[in-house]
């Protein structure tokens, strides 16, 4: 057993009572919620802090991992819905997932809808077409930036090939 | 299945469970770690997140890294102090 003497109890747990139901796996809860959406809004904070060229695609990875991981359990249009509600955030008819977390964790003032679009759409082309073991950044710039890959969507949506696939 | 987790995180739960366990003889390790997980993720400091697999693993979030390095820094400076 791990010796715990002299560490802050903070860090294995200040109670040792559990609440029922005790369950065999771990249930997404609001609170879970709230703090996911919490970390979205320290990372977009820390974004507009930096003077650091690239330092956007911090506060977009954060975004784009949140979104994936909900979507791998089928559950992103109904998550982003939940944290609307959360945030008593009015929602816009057929929003899809990564605008609707952009529009509640980003400065509305500084990411207008032309821009929460484009970003959302560069973030649904590295969904469909990123494999996992490649980072957000390295896809996005290797795809050739954010309004590419925004360009290449759009495309990709209307099922024939982008202008700017011809330069690859 | 076991749940998935990076190094960090893995060393507190294991420490949490440890300290729980003999409280709750009845229940599983497995109801017992997702009962301390939920309550990490509750309290910010697990999340869950997609590895390069592209399966579901629980990561130490950057609230509870940066909390671990501060406590381990006072620890250093403490043990600076004694005489």
């Amino acid at each position: 057993m791990t010796n715990l003497e002299g560490l802050p109890s903070y860090f294995w747990l200040t109670s040792s009572r559990l609440k029922p139901p005790v369950r065999d796996d771990v249930p997404y809860t609001t609170e879970a919620l709230k703090q996911d959406l919490l970390r979205l809004q320290n990372a977009w904070e820390e974004c507009q802090a930096s003077r650091e060229r690239d330092a956007i695609y911090g506060y977009l990875s954060a975004v784009f991992d949140l979104v994936a991981w909900w979507t791998a359990e089928n559950r992103a249009l109904d998550r982003a819905h939940s944290a609307q509600r959360l945030l008593h955030i009015i929602p816009f008819e057929n929003e899809e997932p990564f605008a609707v977390v952009i529009r509640c964790t980003a400065d509305r003032e500084k990411v207008d809808k032309r821009t929460r679009s484009k970003w959302s759409r560069a973030l649904r082309y590295a969904l469909v077409q990123k494999t996992p073991s490649e980072s957000l950044v390295q896809f996005i710039k290797r795809k050739g930036g954010i309004n590419r890959c925004a360009e290449r969507f759009r495309a990709h949506q209307r099922g024939r090939p982008s202008r700017l696939l011809s330069s690859e | 299945m076991k749940f998935r987790m990076d190094k960090t995180l893995r060393f507190w739960i294991d420490v949490a469970y440890e300290h729980i366990k003999s409280h709750h003889y009845k229940l599983t390790k497995r109801q017992l770690v997702a009962q301390i997980l939920l309550k990490y993720a509750q309290r910010g400091d697990a999340l869950r997140r997609l590895n390069k697999q592209g399966k579901i693993v629980w990561k130490a979030s950057p609230r509870f890294l940066s909390m671990l390095a501060d406590a381990e820094r006072d620890a250093r400076d403490d043990l600076a102090d004694w005489p």
